[in-house]
């Protein structure tokens, strides 16, 4: 990074990444990989939440760049935990924890709206930069931008015309989540613009899940057999997504409810439909002629695994084959994993 | 034609050599630190049962978590659809298939013609496998292949609450020296391994006939443990360590016909 001291820390896909431009900062995203030692388990339980632990441990190690502060989405018990831990370790640094609505109703919209009202007063005082609602505007802008750039090169990887397409993807991913989104999007042009290739074979294959960052893991999948023709991930392409710009409403309320309405974690839930997640999966796997549909958690995610038996059933129903994988941010369970998604193709085949 | 299968295991390594559709011979031997010397050591034992060079061989498929390293297999293959096939072979109407091994345990559900349809496999836990039992055997100080038949003479199971093979291990060594026999302490192991086997068996639903394959298919203590939970006699080959290879061979004679 060109300015590190111009950073602002995310651990979350709900974080409002608009608002942390607009003030005048760039986001990192702390993605749960590197080479830190383990030693979250000093602070909290060993049987936690990998993502977070890995995060942490890049804290405690000073495995990150110089930042500004961190912001905190309220999205689980973890990511709570997450927030007093570093606090804890990182006495220093300026932390925000924004709460956040476990649904979509009108009711917390206005509620998650405030909150980012909130957060703008913080990252305002944080910059020493008045961020006013025309800087809001622009910064929707420009990551609308992005989303819209993000989304043509996923088309491209899902129809298979893009050489070691969900690799390179999720390696691009990776930089829209901690690089400058002006560098980033010369980037993804220029792969928009590459000569169509069409990816050998492979298996159509939907991926759903929470955080699988490394694109090793992208590698694996193709190395097993498997194409990946779509993806939902928080990681992937659930982290940017277009924002209203009808600026005849507030612009906190059409944030919050962008972030509210687009793909849903399973930690959100429509408490008119509250099994709706396993019907979006069916409905994205049908959407790509998926053959089969693989699920990606992180071990000890309670949200996603006690949804995973509504979406094996759902599946089951559809006649769609389902492979569970639970992982640990890390690729040391590469030779379990690999005999598991090698029998789930061959038994496609 | 003439084709084999090799299955290198986390605690074994087997080859099967096939002639057509007949079995010609088979090897089993311990896996060393070296997964390709260990594939090369149960080939050339089958090579020498078959009275055959390996020049005569026109195929081969590896399988098991040593299967990408077998520098002379022309092909490899999960386990997972090896044993399915195997099973099918020595029992064509089986259906549901227990694949107990050294370093994992497996449940697959197959169709008619051995396709697997269906699986599910423990994760990062030893309790069930092979592993398993050789600790257990190691801290009750009787030979491996004895302890199935001494859990037979327990009157009642001592109580293992654990199904992690690490804390069960302790728990053993507690009962051990507060005076409980032997035979209930393997009896307690051994409902403990049915029990999670069991939970893994109804995941993917149990339909017979029921197959179980493995080294463990060799402990018949455990093996009236899981009949009894699952309801069903399994049905076991004579040598049920060498079904992943002989799926392998099976496996290598398709590929062969299709050149």
């Amino acid at each position: 990074m060109k300015d590190k001291s111009k950073l602002i820390g995310f651990t979350c896909a709900y974080t409002p990444l608009a608002l942390i431009d607009a003030a005048g900062f760039a986001p990192y995203r702390i993605l749960p990989m590197g080479d830190s030692p383990d030693q979250a388990g000093h602070i909290l339980h060993e049987n936690l939440c990998p993502h977070v632990k890995r995060v942490l441990d890049r804290g405690m190690q000073d495995d990150i760049p110089e930042l500004s502060g961190i912001v905190f989405m309220n999205s689980c018990d973890t990511m709570r935990r997450l927030n007093d831990a570093w606090q804890k370790v990182r006495p220093n640094d300026n932390t925000l924890l924004v709460d956040l609505p476990v649904s979509n109703d009108p009711g917390s919209v206005s509620f998650f709206a405030e909150e980012l009202a909130l957060l703008t007063d913080t990252l305002s005082q944080w910059s020493g930069n008045n961020i006013t609602p025309e800087r809001i505007e622009n910064s929707i802008g420009r990551y609308n931008e992005l989303a819209m750039h993000l989304n043509e090169l996923k088309k491209r990887v899902d129809n298979g015309t893009l050489k070691d397409g969900s690799l390179r993807l999720q390696t691009i991913y990776n930089k829209a989540a901690t690089e400058p989104i002006k560098d980033v999007m010369e980037m993804i042009k220029q792969m928009i613009d590459e000569t169509n290739e069409l990816s050998d074979g492979g298996l159509p294959v939907y991926l759903f899940g929470n955080v699988l960052p490394d694109p090793e893991a992208f590698v694996l999948f193709e190395s097993c057999g498997a194409r990946i023709v779509s993806e939902d991930l928080c990681t992937g392409s659930r982290m940017t997504h277009s924002i209203e710009t009808d600026k005849s409403s507030d612009v906190f309320k059409r944030l919050a409810n962008g972030l509210l309405s687009r793909t849903a974690c399973a930690r959100t839930v429509d408490p008119i439909n509250p099994g709706k997640m396993a019907l979006d999966v069916v409905e994205r796997a049908n959407a790509c002629n998926a053959r089969g549909v693989i699920g990606h958690t992180v071990k000890f995610c309670d949200p996603y695994l006690a949804r995973m038996p509504s979406v094996r059933d759902a599946l089951k129903k559809e006649g769609i084959s389902f492979l569970l994988l639970e992982g640990d941010c890390t690729m040391r369970s590469i030779g379990q994993h690999k005999t598991r998604i090698e029998a789930f193709i061959e038994m496609l085949r | 034609m003439i084709v084999a299968g090799v299955d290198i295991g986390s605690l074994s390594g087997e080859t099967v050599i096939l002639s057509d559709d007949k079995i010609l011979s088979y090897s089993i031997v311990r896996t060393g630190a070296d997964s390709a010397l260990t594939a090369k050591k149960a080939t050339d034992e089958a090579l020498k049962n078959a009275d055959i060079s390996f020049e005569d061989i026109d195929y081969t498929i590896a399988t098991g978590y040593g299967r990408v390293i077998v520098p002379f297999a022309n092909e490899n293959i999960t386990e997972i659809s090896c044993h399915a096939k195997g099973a099918n072979y020595l029992f064509p109407t089986v259906r549901t298939i227990l694949d107990m091994g050294g370093q994992d345990c497996k449940a697959i559900r197959c169709n008619e013609k051995g396709k697997v349809t269906n699986f599910a496999m423990n994760d990062k836990c030893a309790a069930g496998t092979g592993r398993f039992c050789e600790v257990m055997a190691d801290v009750l100080g009787i030979a491996l292949e004895d302890i199935g038949k001494t859990s037979l003479e327990a009157k009642k199971d001592a109580m293992i609450s654990s199904a992690c093979a690490v804390f069960a291990k302790s728990e053993a060594v507690s009962l051990l020296r507060s005076g409980v026999p032997k035979s209930e302490i393997l009896s307690g192991v051994h409902e403990a391994i049915a029990s999670r086997v069991f939970a893994l068996l109804q995941r993917v639903g149990i339909e017979g006939d029921f197959v179980i394959s493995g080294g463990i298919a060799k402990n018949i203590g455990v093996i009236k443990k899981v009949a009894e939970k699952v309801g069903l006699k399994p049905l076991i080959s004579e040598e049920p360590q060498i079904v992943g290879a002989l799926g392998a061979a099976l496996f290598a004679k398709e590929r062969y016909k299709k050149g």
